[in-house]
């Protein structure tokens, strides 16, 4: 494979290593005495453990630093914005040449209204978010060579979320033909898709102009026959009936309820009956209070706000409506598989749940 | 095509944002969760500490201890190559912090550094606030905010 086409200096890399150490503190022993402290208090509900936590050294520590630190991986002088916007002149004539490659495969639409969702606040506190400036493009794609949030090897995450939806196809006992990725940003779950069902006809779509484009030119640099496709999941261009299995990766969380509506709706539409449709998200909080209490706490201070408003929404329900059946919801994780735990981890990490269901 | 079916699902429209607010009500929560100083329009930067000051000096540390961490990085590099050249005497390194090379480094530094230390004293916080977002309010037009 090439080298990405921006440059990393060794000082922002060696930066981002101090970053890294930083988070690695957070997510394991500065949260183990937050998640300790909190646990001693045996609170109610999210609120009253709020307001015991609120002048505890640790939790104050661990919520400063869950905001700040995601703040410094990009700004500074070594931040990852601000080493990739340096490099203007040379990145952003790679994205507008990107649709003189294999056009067929790049799909964009210029008069898509990007939702105000996406717009109203910089999401995961990246400046500017994607929807704004192209270069952001570029910054998403450094941010995700390195590890998630949480801490995970994003790859890992992709690969075993790919797996997954070969399960479900199995069982479902389909061979997709034609499958779309919602949501897929730069299209690393779409390309992952395709890798695992080498025979099937793969489609992304996502609203934003950008990460398409940088996905695009990744895909043909990998060699991997994808579309991309400029579209709002939320009303698709697709037509009736048309897919076999229909999947979102991490999209649900960025979402508020009634646009998550909007998406179980139109995978019902452009599903096959006997299609499969597959949610792959925080769709499930363990741990009780406390747990609630951590992950509220992350959506807030992340920018994700809908990450909380996801686990109070009746998906099941959702999906019943619109006339999905065989429903069932599961987590799984390299981290994570099996039934929802009564404790908390020992670090810090999304337990990440698969939602599926099959079009009657 | 455009999807088919929207009346059925027209009373569940733009509901997202009240949805957001109803659940923070079942759960309690009647103020964001974290100790903002603000009005849910206000952008005020979130609280996180009892004292803003420690906030502002808290960033300021950790971003000293960026710039250090890169300095060991770089210094902890250029000792490993030039000890695998054997290149390095006192009278190279005079000579080095006399160039003209050394200097203009120097007074770029002199700028930058200073810069990197301080700023976040004033500016600790530089991302939206989405407090306000997560209270019921959606923010009109985020270049009013």
């Amino acid at each position: 494979m090439k080298p990405a086409p921006y440059d990393v200096p060794f000082e922002a890399q060696a930066y981002q290593g101090f970053l890294a150490g930083l988070k690695n503190y957070w997510r394991t022993e500065l949260y183990r005495e937050t998640l300790a402290e909190a646990q001693v208090h045996k609170a109610s509900d999210v609120k009253e453990l709020e307001a015991l936590m609120r002048h505890s050294p640790s939790a104050q520590m661990y919520a400063w630093q869950e905001r700040v630190a995601q703040q410094f991986k990009f700004s500074g002088r070594w931040g990852m914005s601000t080493v990739i916007l340096q490099q203007r002149d040379a990145l952003e004539p790679l994205l507008a040449q990107a649709s003189n490659v294999a056009p067929e495969r790049l799909q964009l639409d210029p008069g898509l209204k990007v939702p105000n969702y996406v717009t109203d606040f910089d999401c995961h506190q990246l400046p500017g978010g994607l929807w704004s400036d192209p270069l952001n493009a570029w910054v998403l794609a450094w941010f995700r060579t390195g590890l998630s949030f949480a801490g995970s090897n994003p790859d890992a995450l992709v690969d075993w979320y790919a797996s997954e939806l070969k399960s479900l196809a199995v069982k479902a006992a389909i061979e997709p033909g034609k499958i779309l990725d919602l949501g897929c940003t730069a299209g690393r779950s779409t390309r992952t898709i395709k890798r695992t069902f080498p025979a099937a006809e793969v489609y992304g779509c996502d609203v934003c102009e950008s990460v398409l484009r940088q996905g695009h030119l990744q895909s043909v640099e990998e060699g991997v026959e994808i579309t991309l496709c400029q579209q709002n999941a939320e009303s698709l261009q697709f037509s009736d009936m048309s897919f076999d299995l229909v999947a979102s990766h991490w999209l649900a969380h960025e979402l508020p309820p009634d646009a998550i509506r909007n998406v179980v709706r139109e995978a019902a539409r452009v599903l096959r009956p006997g299609g499969v449709f597959a949610i792959y998200d925080m769709c499930t909080v363990p741990g009780g209070v406390v747990g609630e209490w951590f992950h509220a706490g992350m959506a807030l201070r992340n920018n994700e706000p809908y990450a909380y408003s996801l686990v109070a929404m009746d998906l099941h329900g959702e999906l019943d409506a619109v006339g999905f059946t065989q429903i069932s919801s599961r987590l799984t994780s390299p981290e994570y598989a099996g039934p929802q735990p009564s404790s908390m981890p020992a670090a810090r990490y999304m337990y990440m749940s698969m939602v599926s269901a099959i079009r009657l | 095509m455009m999807c088919g079916g929207r009346g059925a699902y027209a009373r569940l429209d733009n509901v997202g944002t009240r949805y957001v607010h109803e659940k923070y009500q079942r759960y309690g929560l009647e103020e964001p969760l974290i100790n903002s100083t603000g009005q849910p329009t206000d952008p005020t930067p979130k609280k996180f500490f009892e004292c803003a000051d420690t906030e502002r000096l808290l960033a300021t540390i950790v971003a000293l201890g960026g710039e250090v961490y890169v300095l060991k990085a770089e210094l902890k590099r250029l000792q490993v190559s030039l000890s695998q050249a054997s290149v390095v005497n006192d009278l190279a390194l005079e000579k080095a912090a006399a160039s003209d090379a050394y200097r203009t480094w120097q007074a770029q530094e002199e700028v930058s550094f200073g810069r990197a230390l301080l700023r976040p004293f004033v500016h600790p916080n530089d991302s939206h606030d989405v407090s306000d977002l997560m209270s019921g309010i959606r923010p009109g037009n985020r270049d009013k905010r």
